[in-house]
């Protein structure tokens, strides 16, 4: 009977090759026997669930031994026995599994596909897969694409991504086979991490930090907007700028040392609000990683760390429609099929904040009557079409802008006079982008993508003055107008091919080029007699070439390296810089649940940023390489280990070493100038050095889940003329930074987030003398400042929460969010300046921007 | 409705305060400080003081110092008088332009010497003078000035726009005067970054127009606005200044207009006196006096 069964279920699986399997392989075991055979232990395991086993006896070993599994998934226990003896299992009709001998094949056959949502058809990226029997493992690359290639006959692959019900499928191999997946959401699921049960863990990656958009929605943040940059700051080894901005400083270096990726691009200045808030509407953003050492050869242009952005493709099956409002600000976003086919989809989020709303009420109520006006907006649109299985293009589009102005307006009109007074102030920034995507799977194991783009960051301020009068028939008109912009503009190919010569090994290359332009336009006109109008133009071109390679090897089942070079040529002003960048990570997992980790990168940065030390400032202007400000260029040391031994937790500690070199400043007392004229004169070149100690707990099971950072770390900076050449700490220097994120879920519907961070505070240059100079206008005070960065400001600690309310209803799904930002008042100090008490007595004052701040957000999903 | 929104603005600017915090500040080294002016055919007239730490609110002056002129062959030519409140000068003594002078300052502790140079005489001239309507009154005043930059080597300049006026407390009127914010579009006036530092103060330099003629044109507003003041007359002030003079204004603004920034990093002010605070600067002034009636 038995063998009739063997005989019937191999006949089965040549017909129907690929068997998919998710619900009785997912049940967690608990089995202790001492010495038992392992038909013993499948009979115990009968016994203890509803799965029936089929086997011809004999191929089972008689030796007895020990089995201890505590709730292990079924698929994995199985894998775990049954591969020493050289057999595999399929499911048959829902519980009853079958046992037979494994074939190697003498061919290896590649087995690839898409990992995708089911209900959206969304790709979804760094999807983990892996062969169960054979423990090679792959993530899915940035298109939802995975590649392994395998030789036995018997191929049994999972999928896990985070939040989504883990899929199975049994295939018998052939040379080449395609295998998609399509994944089921499940909020229930823990929303951290993968879980730690699976014999290849998610491989360590402790440089690298991966945050999704279902996490990303729910932390607590200013207002209730979602922000994707202040997420980061609560990661280890990542030290936040001023409270309450959304400034990156991320292992010693500086904001304008991280690469703002958007779906490839880069973004120059990614604020909103004076830094305040981040410019990516987080309904559209699929994924965010965080890259902060041992970064993949294929990123270039920044010292520091790697921000890659990734927005939703749209969805598949439906037409989809978000409508969100927020205290600060609305947002729509649609997406969905646009042809019956399904083949093409459509992404567009619309956000507009309405500041400028609430100012006109103040005038309606009279509260604090003002004309300036302040409003940011941001368009998000992206299309998608698959040509075929093979080929598919994505054009997206991002554009936004914020706008501040103050608007005087006067007017009289009557019989014998007609007066008409118009003087406007603004000032605006915004970024935009357009880009092309041209993904190509040449060959099962060749996939290959070519991206176009411009990206365009641009900065302006402006005023305009309008006077009319007719009075006695006499005509008075005066008008002048000004205005200044001053922008950066990146055209950007690349082409990058990938290609999984086998399980064990990966190689990536690419070509890029970028043509920046950086100009500047002033522009002064009057109608004022003798006066001519004024027109100044500046532009200026530099073109940066790049190639990489890398490779992703695996040269044990616990060891992997991942080595490979960037190359960069910057040429501007008949000057050429060039460097090649090496970069090496390497992985090792000595005992199970405890892995090691190294990392070696160098990188460089062609473009300075002269800012005014606010972070995310519109006013900060982005300037090539000269001969005198050296391209930047940074060396990265990192060690870490991890253990995911104790069920439910991972322990991580890392460390780095990181030296800046060629980083500027501003020279000793020299100010921020607005304007780039002279800007060599006033900066100079130096060196910067980090040392820090990262740590993490994160509990990644049950109800409750989060994590615990906390970073000590030292951040200098030398300069032959600042400080006298002595080092100093860098303005961000926080020694210590701790994070606390918990996340409750009380229910598939109610769930709540915590976080607390604590912070040192930063370095300021205070004054320590006065004295009266007398400028030919009048006596003044002066202040003769100390060090740079001698004193440190008060330390930054806050607490935030938020409860979310989900709710489905028939036609559509609500979601209601309430939280408070800053629970405890707690006053962080933003900046620190002199000031005289009620005493008359001069002291120092610090002055804190946001005091509790409760916020709610309603949104609609149908 | 309004009270809502009243008590959410109030409790965001209540909230958003500030906070009176010590700092554990170095030891203070107190320095010289000295304020001197070389003006064309005027008396000399140097201040000295000392620096104090940033939480005093008083500047002491220097009383026990003796202040000495000297030629460029550092021949003496005279000793200041010494008025007791830290003012040294000359009582007839006059200085010229175009004209090295060294000064050498003596206090308890040591010895300061200064080098400057009187710079060459300034050409100026008011050619024209209009006067604008603005809401129905004469608010815009514009002038036409000629400077003529004689000289081919470097030259600095500085314009200035005093005013005069009555201003009437209802029975009596009082005659008050002040420097006025002077507006303008010339690109030798505002090409520079530093030229946004003070509207009372046009500093620059002659770049544009080395040994040329130039007409600026410089434009006043509120000068007539308030019914209860009345413009007499305006002095208008061109001076050509030495290099040291043109660095130490132009810092100094620089340094006070970023002075309450808290994000830029503060900027230096740069004297002409070693190991000590402030300068001794050279300037050829030239006035004209614009009446109204």
């Amino acid at each position: 009977m038995r063998a009739f069964i063997f005989t019937l279920v191999c006949v089965l699986m040549s017909v129907c090759k690929v068997h998919s399997q998710t619900n009785v392989l997912e049940i967690p075991i608990d089995v202790k026997l001492k010495n038992a055979t392992l038909e013993e232990l499948l009979l115990k395991i009968e016994s203890v669930s509803d799965v029936k086993f089929n086997y011809v006896a004999s191929l089972l070993p008689p030796n007895k031994q020990k089995y201890v599994f505590k709730k292990v998934p079924l698929a994995i226990l199985l894998s775990q026995v049954l591969k020493p003896h050289q057999l595999t299992y399929t499911l048959m009709f829902g519980n009853s599994i079958v046992f037979s001998p494994i074939q190697t094949s003498r061919k290896v056959g590649v087995f690839s596909g898409y990992v995708s949502d089911v209900n959206t058809g969304e790709k979804l990226i760094n999807a983990f897969v892996i062969d169960l029997m054979t423990l090679q493992s792959t993530y899915t690359n940035e298109d939802g694409y995975y590649s392994l290639s395998l030789k036995e006959d018997s191929i049994k692959l999972m999928v896990a991504y985070v939040g989504y019900e883990n899929q199975y499928k049994s295939v018998i191999w052939s040379k080449n086979q395609k295998i998609d997946f399509k994944l089921k959401g499940n909020f229930e699921l823990d929303n951290q991490r993968i879980s730690a049960y699976y014999p290849v863990d998610m491989k360590f990656k402790s440089d690298e930090f991966v945050i999704h958009s279902s996490t990303l929605k729910k932390i607590p943040m200013m207002f209730g907007e979602s922000d994707v940059l202040k997420s980061l700051q609560l990661l280890p080894g990542v030290i936040a700028g001023n409270d309450g901005t959304i400034g990156l400083n991320v292992r010693g270096g500086g904001n304008e040392h991280n690469l703002f990726l958007l779906d490839d691009v880069p973004i120059y200045n990614p604020s909103h609000i004076y830094g305040f808030f981040s410019i990516f509407n987080s309904d559209v953003v699929k994924q965010v990683k965080l890259l902060k050492g041992g970064n993949s050869a294929r990123y270039g242009g920044r010292l520091s760390s790697v921000i890659d952005i990734r927005t939703i493709d749209g969805n598949k099956e439906r037409l989809k429609t978000q409508l969100s409002i927020g205290v600060l600000s609305s947002k729509i976003s649609v997406d969905g099929p646009i042809d019956k086919s399904k083949k093409t989809t459509l992404m567009f989020s619309a956000r507009r904040s309405y500041l400028d709303l609430f100012t006109n009420l103040l005038n309606i109520a009279n509260v604090f009557p003002t004309n300036s006006r302040y409003f940011f907006y941001d368009i998000n649109a992206k299309i998608s079409h698959q040509f075929s299985a093979n080929h598919h293009v994505t054009i997206s589009a991002y554009t936004g802008n914020d706008v501040s102005f103050i608007n005087n307006e006067f007017s009289i009109k009557s019989p014998t006079q007609n007066l008409k007074e118009k003087d406007r102030q603004s000032i605006f920034w915004g970024n935009s982008l357009f880009s092309i995507r041209d993904y190509h799977l040449l060959h099962p194991k060749v996939s290959a993508w070519l991206n176009l783009a411009i990206t365009n960051y641009e900065f302006g301020n402006g005023s305009e003055y309008q006077y009319e009068e007719t009075k006695n028939n006499r005509i008075i008109e005066n008008k002048f107008e000004n205005r200044f912009v001053s922008n950066i503009n990146d055209v950007i190919t690349s082409y990058n091919v990938q290609y999984n010569v086998n399980s064990y090994l990966k190689i990536k290359s690419g070509l890029g080029f970028t043509r920046h332009t950086f100009a500047r336009n002033i522009r002064s006109s009057t109608n004022a007699v003798n006066v001519p109008d004024f027109f100044e133009s500046s532009i200026q071109f530099s073109f940066e070439y790049s190639a990489y390679s890398e490779l992703q090897l695996q040269l044990r089942s616990n060891f992997d390296l991942n080595a490979g070079v960037y190359y960069a040529a910057f040429v501007t002003n008949n000057n050429v810089f060039n460097l090649p960048q090496p970069r090496l990570s390497i992985n090792y997992e000595p005992f199970p649940k405890f892995y090691l980790h190294y990392a070696y990168q160098r990188t460089s940065q062609f473009l300075h940023l002269l800012t005014n030390y606010s972070v995310g400032l519109p006013l900060d202007l982005w300037l090539p390489s000269t001969n005198k400000a050296l391209p930047e260029f940074s060396d990265l040391h990192s060690t870490g280990l991890k253990y995911s031994g104790v069920k439910g937790f991972e322990f991580g500690v890392e460390s780095f070493a990181k030296k800046l070199y060629n980083v500027i400043d501003y020279k000793d007392q020299s100010s921020y100038l607005g304007s780039e004229t002279n800007w060599e004169d006033k900066i100079t070149i130096g060196n910067g050095m980090a040392r820090g100690l990262e740590f993490m707990v994160e509990k990644t099971k049950g109800k409750t889940s989060g994590w615990i950072s906390y970073t000590i770390s030292k951040n200098t900076r030398q300069f032959n003329e600042i400080n006298q050449g002595k080092p100093f700490l860098y303005k961000y220097d926080r020694r210590h930074q701790l994070s606390v994120l918990i996340n409750h879920r009380f229910s598939s519907q109610i769930d709540c987030f915590l976080s607390w961070v604590y912070a040192s505070g930063a370095r300021i240059t205070l004054p320590e003398e006065i004295y009266t100079v007398n400028n030919g206008i009048s006596l003044s005070e002066v202040f003769v400042y100390g060090e740079r960065n001698k004193y440190q400001m008060p330390a930054n600690h806050r607490l935030d929460f938020s409860f979310n309310f989900k709710k489905n209803k028939k036609k559509y799904t609500r979601i209601f969010s309430a939280g408070v930002y800053n629970a405890y008042n707690r006053l962080n100090p933003f900046y620190v300046i002199p000031a005289f008490n009620v005493e008359g007595n001069r002291v120092f004052k610090a002055v804190s921007l946001f005091p509790v701040l409760p916020s709610v957000n309603y949104k609609i999903v149908f | 409705m309004k009270k809502v929104l009243y008590y959410s603005v109030i409790l965001f600017f209540i909230g958003a305060c500030q906070k009176e915090i010590n700092f554990d500040l170095s030891d203070h080294q107190a320095k010289l400080v000295v304020n001197g002016h070389l003006y064309n055919d005027s008396l000399i007239s140097i201040d000295l003081s000392i620096s104090g730490q940033i939480t005093q609110s008083v500047v002491q002056p220097y009383v026990n110092g003796v202040v000495e002129l000297f030629d460029k062959d550092t021949n003496q030519l005279l000793t200041l008088n010494n008025d007791g409140n830290g003012r040294y000068f000359s009582s007839i003594y006059k200085t010229q332009a175009n004209t090295i002078y060294f000064i050498k300052i003596k206090t308890n502790e040591r010895i300061y010497w200064i080098r400057e140079e009187t710079p060459d005489t300034v050409f100026s001239e008011i050619k024209d003078s209009s006067r604008f309507f603005f809401q129905g009154n004469e608010a815009y005043f514009q002038l036409k000035l000629e400077l003529n930059d004689k000289s081919i080597l470097k030259n600095f300049y500085e314009i200035k726009v005093k005013r005069f006026y009555k201003e009437w407390n209802g029975i009596d009127s009082i005659n008050k005067q002040e420097w006025v914010d002077i507006n303008t579009q010339e690109f030798v006036l505002t090409e520079s970054p530093t030229s946004r530092y003070s509207k009372k103060q046009l500093l620059f330099s002659d770049r544009f127009f080395n040994g040329q003629k130039i007409n600026l044109n410089l434009g006043m507003f509120g000068l007539f606005n308030t019914p209860q003041q009345r413009t007499t007359h305006l002095q208008v002030y061109v001076s050509s200044l030495s290099l040291n003079a043109f660095n130490y204004y132009t810092s100094i603004n620089e340094h006070l207009f970023f002075q309450n920034d808290p994000f830029t990093q503060p900027s230096q002010i740069i004297g002409n006196v070693p190991d000590a605070y402030g300068a001794i600067t050279g300037r050829y002034l030239n006035v004209e006096t614009i009446v109204f009636k």
